[in-house]
Order: C-alpha cells, then sequence, then structure tokens
C-alpha cells in the first residue's frame, strides 16, 4: 500500500470513519452514544466541502437566513446524519430496528401489491433500514441504484456490510445499468433511485428543474426507465424523527404519459418530482443529507 | 425483535424502557389515553432500550455525575498510576460478568455498561465520604440508584397489570 493509499483511509470518505463507527456500535455503552454522537458530529464540521455544501443548501431552502444560523443548523443536519448512519450499522450488526411510522400508507400498499415500480426518494434517513422494511412487508426485493464509492477500501467496506434485502446496482456504466434496471423491474422487483443528487457519475443525463426557486439539473434516469417500463414513479422519503424513530412518506405516483415528445413528457414529469422534493425537504431541511456541490445552491 | 403494529398504547410498554424507575414512570403515563399519532399506520419494536426521553436522560445523567468525578479521581491518584487504577475494576467487572452471567452478557456493549456502571457506583462511594463539594454529585448518584431499586419493587408487585397491558397490544 502507498503512503498517500494508507492516509487516504482517513479521508472524510475513507474506509477508517466507518471502521470506527462499527467499532462504537459494537462496544460503546448506550449511555455514552448521545455524547459520542454529539462530539463526532461537531468534528465533523472541520469537513469544509461538506460543511460549505450543506450551508449553500440551507441558505436557497431558508433564503435570507444569518449564515450564524445556517452553522447551527448545519450542525444539526450532521447530527442528524450521524444517527442515521449509526441506526445503520446497529442494524446491519445487531439487528435493531427502529419504530416506524406510514404516512400515505395507501400508495405504498399499491407500489408493493403491483409487479415492478420505481421508487424515487432523496438523500433522506437509511435505504438499508428501508430496504429491511420492503423485505418484511412484500415478497419483492429491493434495487437500489447508487454512486460508487472513491475509496476502494471504503467500496470494500461497504459490500461487506451491506443489508441482505437490498442489491445495489452502482452508476458505472450508464447503458448496462439501463438494461439491468430494466430488466429488474421486468421481473417485479421495486428499483430504487435518489433523484436529489444530479452529475453522480460522468455520462449519466440530467434534466432541469426548478429546486427553491433555483435551477438545477436532475437525474433524467428514473424517468427515462419508467417510460421504457411503463411503470410509474412512487416518491418515497424515509424521514428520521428521532432516536430510533422514522417515519415513511410515500406521495401519490407519478405517471409518465408516452407521448411522440418524450422529452416533454420527462420534463413535466421532472418538475412534478422537484416540487415533491421541495415540500419535504422544507419541512425536513435537517435531514437532507445532500453534500455534493450542485445541489440547491 | 417483536413488534407491535397500529396500538399506540405499544409506545408505553414497560418493556421498551430499560430502568425500573423508567418503566414505572411509563407505567404511570400509560393510564391516560394516549393521543392517536396522525399517521396512516404505525410500528412499534419491543426493544428495552427504545425509548428517546429515557436514553437521553440516562445519559445526561451519567455525563453530568462522572464529569465533577472524574478530576477530583485524578487529584486523589497520582498521575502516573491512575490509567492502571482506573482500569482494574473496568477488567475485575468484565471477568465478573463472564463468570456469574453464564455468557448471557457476552456482548462488548453490555460488558462496557456495566463496568462504566460499577465505575461510576465505586467512584461516588468514594467521593460522598469526603468534604468536598463534589459529594453532592456522588449523593445524587446513591439518590437515583436508591429511586431506581424502589420502582423495581413496585414494578415486581404490579408485573400481572404489565402482562396485561402487553397482551392487549399482542404480546
Amino acid at each position: 500500500m502507498t503512503a498517500s493509499a494508507w492516509w487516504r483511509r482517513f479521508g472524510s470518505r475513507g474506509v477508517f470513519w466507518r471502521q470506527l463507527l462499527r467499532f462504537g456500535i459494537l462496544n460503546c455503552p448506550l449511555w455514552l452514544e448521545p455524547v459520542a454522537i454529539a462530539w463526532w458530529s461537531m468534528f465533523f464540521l472541520l469537513w469544509s466541502s461538506g460543511r460549505r455544501t450543506v450551508m449553500r443548501n440551507l441558505s436557497a431552502i431558508k433564503p435570507g437566513s444569518l449564515a450564524v444560523v445556517n452553522f447551527f443548523r448545519c450542525y444539526r443536519v450532521f447530527w442528524n446524519y450521524a444517527w442515521t448512519i449509526a441506526d445503520k450499522v446497529r442494524f446491519k450488526e445487531s439487528r435493531v430496528l427502529p419504530d416506524w411510522e406510514f404516512v400515505g400508507w395507501k400508495h405504498f400498499e399499491e407500489m408493493q401489491a403491483r409487479g415492478g415500480a420505481i421508487l424515487l426518494t432523496a438523500h433522506m434517513g437509511s435505504y438499508d433500514l428501508g430496504a429491511h422494511l420492503f423485505s418484511e412487508t412484500s415478497g419483492h426485493s429491493i434495487v437500489m441504484v447508487r454512486a460508487p464509492e472513491d475509496d476502494p477500501e471504503t467500496r470494500q467496506f461497504e459490500e461487506t456490510h451491506s443489508a441482505e434485502a437490498l442489491r445495489v446496482e452502482f452508476t458505472t456504466n450508464s447503458t448496462e445499468l439501463a438494461i439491468g434496471l430494466l430488466g429488474a423491474i421486468r421481473e417485479g422487483h421495486i428499483v430504487a433511485i435518489q433523484g436529489d443528487r444530479d452529475r453522480v457519475t460522468p455520462g449519466i443525463s440530467d434534466l432541469p428543474a426548478t429546486l427553491f426557486g433555483k435551477p438545477v439539473r436532475l437525474p433524467a434516469g428514473p424517468f427515462a426507465l419508467a417510460m421504457a417500463a411503463r411503470v410509474p414513479i412512487y416518491p418515497v422519503f424515509n424521514v428520521r424523527l428521532g432516536r430510533r424513530r422514522y417515519r415513511l412518506v410515500t406521495r401519490e405516483p407519478i405517471e409518465i404519459v408516452r407521448t411522440a415528445n418524450r422529452e416533454a413528457a420527462c420534463q413535466e414529469a421532472v418538475q412534478v418530482w422537484a416540487r415533491e422534493l421541495e415540500t419535504i425537504v422544507r419541512t425536513c431541511w435537517y435531514q437532507w443529507f445532500s453534500f455534493e456541490p450542485e445541489s440547491a445552491s | 425483535m417483536r413488534f407491535v403494529q397500529d396500538c399506540p398504547e405499544a409506545r408505553l410498554l414497560p418493556s421498551r424502557f430499560h430502568f425500573a424507575l423508567a418503566r414505572l414512570l411509563a407505567m404511570a403515563r400509560s393510564y391516560a389515553t394516549p393521543p392517536r399519532p396522525d399517521v396512516d399506520r404505525i410500528v412499534y419494536a419491543i426493544d428495552r432500550h427504545q425509548n428517546a426521553a429515557e436514553h437521553y436522560a440516562v445519559s445526561i445523567w451519567v455525563v453530568f455525575s462522572a464529569l465533577p468525578l472524574k478530576p477530583a479521581a485524578a487529584a486523589a491518584v497520582s498521575v502516573i498510576l491512575a490509567p492502571i487504577v482506573a482500569q482494574v475494576p473496568l477488567v475485575v467487572v468484565g471477568v465478573l460478568v463472564l463468570l456469574f452471567n453464564r455468557g448471557r452478557m457476552r456482548d462488548s456493549v453490555a460488558i462496557n455498561s456495566a463496568a462504566g456502571m460499577t465505575l461510576l457506583f465505586l467512584a461516588s462511594a468514594y467521593f460522598a465520604q469526603r468534604r468536598s463539594p463534589v459529594r453532592f454529585v456522588a449523593w445524587f448518584f446513591f439518590v437515583v440508584v436508591a429511586l431506581n431499586a424502589l420502582a423495581w419493587v413496585i414494578l415486581t408487585l404490579m408485573r400481572k397489570r404489565i402482562r396485561q397491558m402487553e397482551t392487549q397490544c399482542g404480546i
């Protein structure tokens, strides 16, 4: 291992922090947990690019708010993120699950009942816990699409410790991925895509939209896939309400009408999705874990 | 792990709390009709560490008890000996837990929790006899421990009622 590769494990996306979190979950007394999480959330405020992105997102969500107020809000985002990833690791290691609340149960049930669907979500809550919930409440498995980890060691760690109910597909090759996902939908699986982040991987197409009054580009993949597979898109948000308490919000499905003008149909659906995203993020800004630049900024 | 679906009363089931004092308070609160949550469905996990209020309260209590005791302990024992001495109760408690609990508490979280609480108990026992203001922190620790023991006795007498509550929620 070269010196730079060794140092990379201590970077903000390095494997060291995931190993440390796992060690903490397996060894730390539960009454020490809030103190540990409060401290580590403060430590991660030193992560300048993540902090700046969250601050920029917050200034778009809450226009006119003071930078110092947004700094404390940024701490709250990191605090929630730390609890979310801690809950995820605790579930994987000890099978401890939180309490669940369901809003929009009718749509959720409808999605589970039909064979094959697209679940469009945002960087909120924990997809591992959500995937387990799906496998418990329905016979379908969930296929999650996400960007691969930059660090190979982190990627390997995540693959080793991922939930059984979850099949992860990485956005490395857009053509192969699209064919694979189309097949998964036709087999009756639910394909989950995070649709709040643009430019996940170079080569992945995107569409213009307006979020908090600002122009953004959102991934076009889910909409093109829904059109090709002739299935609706279900906006689903996994919101952390408090310690070991989550809410699954399922909104009305977005139907994409097949017309001669495919781009216009997709564009219309993207705007509906952007409105849904804006509504949930405005209420739950403290857990929009969008740490990549160019989100709502 | 067990679950209770669509039963708002399950939120305050004593089996969702760890310490006897918290379980007793939950019992007292459960006599009032719980408000119906404004959601379509609800699923409660039955785990003794599930309640957030208890978790944060215990965390604050332990940390605020340990904070003033720690520098006092460091001053009491010499700087060189302090780290070694601090580890002795941890090791002793860990070995005792493994020996007498027949492997039921083999997980590190439970062992470390028990070791930490024992350390705090020993430190409080020592500082409760001193003349410094830190003795109030030590005595407060014992007051909470005594209340918890009393709550355990009351809960033991109410076990039929607890069982009835659990049956109503389907567990």
